[in-house]
């Protein structure tokens, strides 16, 4: 199973899913009109990865931007390793806002509301964007 | 903030705003990915010249991304007038975003309905309801409609105030729907 990498433009975020290490993370913007088109290939690995991880699953969210339709598909994600999650394996999800970003840090909580496997909220300080 | 009825949507009529508003960006025509794009950077840079707060900044930027995207997906390119249009304003102690498209009239009844429930809820019948559409979405196939429900609920808890509608009736089966969200400062 080879690496995703997909460079970021300035609809869609830097990816970078690497199966041997288990370091997952989207970095960025995700505002596509198509989100589908833009977390297919995402989901496409994801399905093939869950069949068989690396001992340890970290993803990590890093995005400054998102739109709604993409929350749907980052669900998604999340689901897929949730379902391992409860198999057994060891996975957590680390989900980044900035300190005065409420709504981000709302939305990470809406997932962590949403899901059992772990989310854990990654408080920055500092800087905008 | 202006009130609703005063600003005139419509790029007919270049006066939408009174006097103590200040008009960040005003833009009628056509609504490509591309075109929105630019749109939204010309918007962060207007805003970081105002030296807008970062977090009133990001509200503003996310509920013009999916007010776009909606014409995007939503707007009929046939009905061609008045052209769907985006006005960013500033009031005394708020900013907004309006847009406008073209609409059926059906259409437009229905998004009517769905505005006035999603305005009377609260901040957490917003966030319940946000989770529990999110909750029981399909994953494929894809449909471009389909995070208009979660659309609005996000945009309302951003904004923090209530969507206000309009609609103005063209003919028998279309009219002019503009939508406008507000952000305080």
């Amino acid at each position: 199973m080879q690496t995703l990498q997909l460079a970021p433009t300035v609809r869609a975020p830097y990816v970078s899913f690497d199966p041997d290490t288990g370091l997952l993370q989207l970095t960025g913007k995700s505002i596509p009109e198509n989100a589908y088109e833009l977390y297919r290939p995402l989901l496409g690995w994801m399905a093939a990865y869950v069949d068989n991880p690396a001992p340890r699953t970290e993803l990590t969210f890093r995005l400054s931007y998102f739109n709604s339709s993409s929350s749907e598909y980052i669900l998604d994600l999340m689901r897929m390793l949730e379902k391992i999650y409860l198999q057994g394996a060891e996975v957590r999800i680390l989900w980044f806002y900035d300190h005065d970003d409420e709504d981000m840090e709302q939305i990470g909580e809406d997932f962590k509301s949403m899901l059992r496997v772990p989310i854990i909220m990654m408080m920055e300080e500092e800087k905008e964007n | 903030m202006a009130s609703f009825d005063k600003m005139r949507l419509t790029p007919v009529t270049p006066s939408w705003f009174t006097a103590g508003e200040e008009v960040v960006l005003s833009y009628s025509g056509h609504f490509s990915g591309d075109t929105i794009t630019a749109l939204l950077q010309l918007a962060d840079c207007k805003m970081a010249e105002l030296d807008v707060r970062p977090p009133v900044r990001r509200k503003l930027f996310n509920i013009m991304v999916e007010s776009l995207q909606n014409i995007y997906h939503h707007a009929k390119p046939q009905a061609t007038t008045p052209k769907p249009s985006l006005f960013v304003g500033r009031g005394k102690a708020h900013f907004y975003v309006a847009t406008g498209n073209c609409m059926a009239r059906t259409e437009a009844t229905a998004l009517m309905r769905r505005l006035d429930e999603v305005n009377a809820m609260s901040y957490e019948d917003l966030t319940r309801r946000y989770r529990a559409q999110l909750a029981s979405k399909p994953t494929s196939p894809p449909d471009p409609s389909r995070g208009a429900g979660v659309g609005l609920l996000d945009m309302a808890r951003r904004s923090g105030h209530k969507i206000e509608y309009n609609f103005r009736p063209i003919d028998d089966q279309h009219g002019f729907f503009s939508l406008q969200v507000a952000v305080s400062e």
